[in-house]
């Protein structure tokens, strides 16, 4: 193994671990979003 | 491609949640600023996403991959991340600037600085920039090697799923489908890249098997050609679906930390790619993959190798996606140009909130079918269309900049001199060299060589931003000079 394949995997993990890590963070904001549309939709003014 | 029916049916899941998403949209049944620029309340992590999955299409998986594979390690030292400067500018300038001014278009900066006039040049140009003809045409060669069917059908099917999800839901469908879409892609290409080393072996195998050259880190491009290629990631300060993501944020920060990630996932992605293309190369030569590999094709083929039943068909979801989140961004900011920044000024000034929503959508299908048009009924047109960064950087980047962070005098001239002489400079010298110089077959691009002084030089079409972007400048001089400032700038003034 050399330093290409090192930092092969290294951008591997930073790039599996980013997206997935966005994911978690983006379904907590999907949450507001729809939460969001329930207050619109209940709010009779 | 033989592609397993268990990956079909997850690329025909994929599409049926793309379409829900949009239809879930449609029913909250969105205003003009909802659907236009996600009533500014867009968070970090799905900017993240949708700016990574819009500004990186398939030219970037299949381009960068091409260069590495013919060429080495320069697809990433070389040509992607030159200009990385740039985007460090758009996250922490150019991002607080327009946050600042609360603008909802592109040109709609124009119009505010010099008028409406400018306004309507911008938006020209902008609508020009984002028909989505290249991203359907690739869409269509994409679903011809996946699916076998032909480019033409293929590009009117998953091109139409594309269409139909942005006129459902504007900016929130775009943005969401974005995100899903930018995690197949990174999660699949994250899990392909080292199975493909298990496969193939590690770099010291891709070492034994392509040339030296390939390890070069500059690739032995000459210095002008170099910096050409930077200056080309100078059009992100000037694309109009990049200016709607920063409209769309809740504030500057998060913006901010958006691009601040999302350059260290460009900068993953694009050594991930470069390694699968150098990989391919590799294994063509071990005979693990076919002497006649397109290296256009290189990565797909590659990776649909290393990748297991299942993964195979999340991979070819991502890279379906990877032109559909191209193609639903840019319709719809033509189409929001159309509307907002055409229509509205020109016709309906007083137009409503639901009237405009209808006229955006309008206008997002009559650029769909342009850009349909143009991909495959006039397909000569279609080559000009490869110089259109070049046309909109020509044009806008030098007013604009001006118009955000020149205090002094603007005048109406300014912004439309500018625009002007940037537009004649860069036809000028495109079509100029193209006719002058000569094909080069190793670089693909005209070059015209001439004498001068007893000195022979070269002008490679590549330069042509080291002349449109100085005489652009001196348009706005001039026209600054000798133009007179708007009237309510007058007021402004004298009270």
């Amino acid at each position: 193994m050399n330093g290409w394949d090192i930092f092969t995997y290294f951008c591997c993990v930073v790039l599996a671990g980013s997206a997935l890590g966005i994911f978690v963070f983006f379904l907590r904001d999907a949450k507001g979003i729809i939460m969001g549309s329930r207050e619109e939709d209940e709010d009779p003014g | 491609m033989a592609i397993s029916s268990i990956d079909l049916s997850i690329v025909a899941t994929y599409i049926a949640g793309m379409l829900g998403i949009g239809y879930y949209i449609f029913r909250k049944a969105p205003n003009f600023e909802e659907y236009l620029i996600a009533g500014r309340s867009m968070t970090t992590p799905i900017l993240v996403c949708t700016l990574a999955s819009t500004y990186y299409g398939l030219d970037v998986l299949f381009g960068t991959s091409e260069v590495a594979f013919n060429d080495g390690v320069v697809a990433f030292f070389g040509y992607s991340e030159m200009s990385l400067g740039f985007y460090i500018f758009a996250a922490y300038g150019l991002s607080r600037k327009l946050k600042e001014a609360n603008f909802t278009s592109l040109p709609e900066i124009l119009t505010r600085q010099y008028g409406q006039s400018a306004g309507y040049l911008g938006a020209i140009s902008s609508i020009l920039y984002s028909i989505p003809a290249l991203s359907l045409f690739a869409l269509g060669r994409i679903s011809e090697v996946m699916f076998g069917i032909d480019a033409q059908i293929g590009a009117l099917l998953l091109g139409s799923i594309a269409l139909i999800y942005t006129l459902w839901g504007g900016l929130w469908a775009v943005a969401i489908t974005d995100t899903v879409q930018f995690v197949f892609m990174c999660v699949t290409l994250a899990i392909a890249v080292p199975l493909l080393m298990s496969d193939l072996g590690g770099f010291e195998t891709v070492a034994a098997n392509v040339p030296a050259t390939h390890f070069h880190i500059f690739g032995g491009i000459p210095f002008w050609l170099m910096m050409a290629y930077m200056a080309t990631g100078i059009s992100i300060l000037v694309d109009p679906a990049f200016y709607q993501r920063i409209f769309a944020a809740r504030n500057f920060r998060q913006v901010r930390n958006a691009m601040l990630i999302a350059l260290v996932v460009w900068g993953a992605y694009d050594w991930l790619v470069t390694a699968a293309g150098m990989l391919a190369r590799s294994g063509v030569a071990l005979g693990a993959l076919p002497a006649d590999l397109h290296p256009n094709d290189a990565l797909l083929t590659a990776v649909v190798m290393a990748l297991p039943i299942g993964l195979v068909g999340l991979f070819l979801a991502g890279v379906l996606a990877t032109a559909m989140s191209t193609i639903d961004s840019y319709s719809l900011v033509a189409g929001a140009n159309i509307s907002y920044d055409v229509y509205r000024p020109l016709f309906k000034p007083d137009a409503s909130d639901r009237e405009l929503v209808r006229a955006t959508k309008i206008g997002i299908a009559i650029s769909w079918v342009l850009g349909y048009l143009l991909a495959f009924l006039f397909e000569r047109l279609m080559s000009l269309w490869v110089f259109n960064a070049s046309l909109m950087t020509s044009t806008v980047l030098v007013p604009i900049f001006m118009g955000l962070f020149w205090k002094g005098r603007k005048t109406p001239a300014a912004g439309i001199l500018s625009f002007l002489f940037g537009l004649v400079s860069i036809v000028v010298f495109y079509f100029g060299i193209s006719q002058l110089g000569t094909y080069d077959e190793t670089w693909g691009t005209y070059i015209w060589t001439f004498e001068f002084s007893g000195s022979s030089y070269a002008l490679w079409q590549e330069y042509s931003l080291f002349f449109s972007l100085p005489i652009s400048f001196l348009g706005f001089l001039i026209g600054n000079l000798f133009g007179s400032p708007r009237a309510s700038d007058l007021r402004e003034q004298s009270q």
